[in-house]
């Protein structure tokens, strides 16, 4: 810019930029800020890839897509992703990120946004991966057949009811849960300066209820549980269902066995969303301007 | 005891704090600051370290909330019009770690200038030539000098109406020092802005400074014009009889005391004509009043005891 080209009459103030331009920004922010974490699970899905063809090529084993082999590692990896985003940034370090000329609660939820973005990536690429390994040792790459390997049937027996497969929508299980562990972390990310404590004393306190539970504690038990069956619900797309199922000689059995179940999972799924969701809301106030 | 000067009269105000108090636990960091930075002064607020400066500039950016009082930045509230208020600020903090270490220097002024719809590209093409940054590098792994020149890119490039820079040539050698307060003046004639700066090195912004400011344990001591200063403040060598009692007329008033033999120097605020009348009454034959430069003034604003 030339020196003649200045003027001396007083500026404007300058117009704010857009949610959209700063929440594509914060899009491509978070993930050049995980590329050292993205490039470490794209080295360790190689190995895994290496490792599990070997075996199935030596084993004859197949690998199969089934839910929990999926939904759990990326329901942990979702849950740790927002320690990875918000690093360095963590409440008393936000200086960078309050400094901006933006809302502070916009700003903070464009970067939960961003992040949510490339954690659904991650979904979609780790779901493709299953598929792929599945393809590659003649596994079945059904992610919706769950009932067919239900645990504890007796040998030779096959299930009546509920349907063996047809369950289309536990394709978005894996989406969902991540999305709620992912708000559920961002939670402690937004308002803790130290979540990993904050992570520890959680399985603290998961150890400490499982001690009071085996003492004898019924009502913490049966609370326990109940939190437990709804992650579950909400992590698997599975609830405690009546199985009926006819053994070998073709003599009806029934038993209660986790398997899929659409109505609660529904419910528990969109019950968790609004509760990480306010969570994140709640957090993303600290330093809101009022 | 004089009382030293703390309000500005007259002018629109850039910035202005009425009885901002902040405490931290049992610390005050600031106690009743009523800063005034008329639009388009450079003001220099300087201070010891842990005088509340820091703290000052961080209520004028929001970053800190002040216990009691208020802050104005061009007649907004920095607590409710933040976005407003910081779009037109170009700061640098006092942090050297401000930024995302992970990224390139140029990615992060990519990324800052997406903030600033004022960002003037070819400016900060200009900057980055005239700091000598290094663009491929990751500004986590810069030294202190080159990241404050990262800082400084990043606030002046969208061409603030104000600038608030905390210790802006910590770090640097004295030869960018220099090249900095150069550019730094050549923003402020190119650009029309406002400029406060804080400095615990107050040589280093001598030549730039027209309002000064003094703070010291979260007080504002002084605000003054620096012609006012320059007018106000000065330092009498005076000859003065064997067995000399002082002068009783200005207790209180004298800032700094030397003497050297019969002859005396004393730092005193006051009316020139007023104070040597004085002294000659008290005996002291007043040789020269000769004003002080800003860093001289500021040790002996900084060194007053509250009762001497």
């Amino acid at each position: 810019m030339s020196t003649a080209a200045i003027t001396m009459d007083a500026p404007a103030s300058p117009r704010a930029p857009a949610w959209g331009a700063i929440a594509a920004e914060q899009v491509r922010a978070v993930g050049l800020g995980l590329r050292v974490e993205l490039t470490l699970l794209a080295l360790f899905l190689a190995g895994l890839t290496v490792l599990l063809n070997v075996t199935a090529y030596r084993t004859g084993e197949r690998i199969n897509t089934d839910i929990p082999n999926v939904a759990i590692p990326l329901f942990m990896l979702a849950l740790a992703a927002p320690l990875a985003i918000w690093k360095g940034e963590e409440p008393a370090r936000r200086g960078y990120l309050w400094a901006m000329p933006v809302p502070r609660v916009e700003h903070s939820l464009a970067k939960v946004f961003a992040g949510w973005v490339w954690v659904m990536g991650i979904v979609v690429v780790m779901l493709l991966w299953v598929l792929a390994m599945a393809w590659a040792t003649g596994g079945d790459l059904r992610l919706d057949r769950s009932l067919g390997m239900l645990d504890g049937m007796p040998r030779g027996a096959r299930v009546v009811a509920p349907a063996m497969e047809g369950y289309p929508w536990m394709w978005l299980v894996p989406f969902t849960g991540a999305t709620v562990a992912y708000l559920a972390g961002s939670i402690l990310a937004l308002a803790s300066n130290y979540p990993w404590r904050w992570i520890a004393g959680g399985v603290f306190a998961f150890m400490m209820t499982a001690m009071l539970m085996e003492m004898g504690g019924l009502m913490i038990e049966e609370l326990v549980e109940d939190v437990f069956r709804a992650a579950a619900t909400v992590m698997l797309g599975t609830s405690d269902t009546v199985v009926s199922y006819v053994d070998a000689r073709g003599a009806p059995l029934r038993a209660i066995q986790s398997a899929p179940d659409a109505a609660r999972w529904a419910v528990s799924s969109l019950v968790a969303l609004a509760l990480a969701l306010a969570g994140v809301l709640a957090a993303a106030r600290r330093g809101e301007e009022r | 005891m004089t009382v030293l000067p703390t309000q500005l009269d007259g002018g629109p105000l850039a910035v202005s704090t009425r009885g901002l108090v902040k405490r931290f636990g049992r610390e005050t960091a600031l106690n009743g600051v009523g800063l005034q930075v008329p639009e388009g002064a450079v003001y220099v607020l300087v201070g010891p370290n842990g005088a509340g400066k820091s703290t000052t500039f961080k209520v004028l950016m929001d970053l800190v909330r002040a216990d009691e009082g208020t802050a104005e930045v061009f007649g907004l509230d920095p607590r409710t019009q933040g976005p407003a208020v910081r779009a037109q600020i170009g700061y640098v903090p006092e942090r050297h770690d401000w930024g995302y270490g992970w990224m390139r220097v140029g990615r992060l002024l990519e990324h800052h200038a997406r903030y600033f719809t004022g960002w003037d590209l070819e400016y900060a093409d200009r900057l980055i030539h005239h700091f000598g940054l290094r663009l491929e590098k990751k500004f986590g792994r810069l030294s202190k000098g080159q990241g404050r020149r990262v800082h400084l890119a990043m606030a002046l490039a969208h061409r603030p109406r104000l600038l608030v820079l905390d210790e802006p040539t910590d770090g640097l050698d004295p030869v960018m020092m220099d090249e900095t307060l150069g550019l730094l003046m050549e923003h402020v004639s190119e650009t029309p802005t406002t400029v406060l700066i804080s400095t615990h090195q107050v040589h280093d912004v001598d030549r730039l400074a027209d309002h000064v400011g003094v703070m010291r344990d979260g007080k504002l001591i002084m605000q003054v014009r620096r012609e006012e200063l320059h007018r106000g403040l000065r330092r009498y060598r005076a000859e003065v009889p064997d067995g000399w009692a002082g002068a009783p007329e200005l207790n209180g008033s004298v800032l700094r005391r030397g003497s050297l033999g019969r002859e005396i120097q004393w730092t005193i605020w006051g009316d020139e004509a007023e104070v040597s009348a004085r002294l000659a009454r008290a005996g002291a034959v007043v040789r020269d009043a000769a004003p002080l430069t800003l860093a001289d003034a500021a040790v002996a604003l900084l060194s007053r005891r509250e009762h001497p």
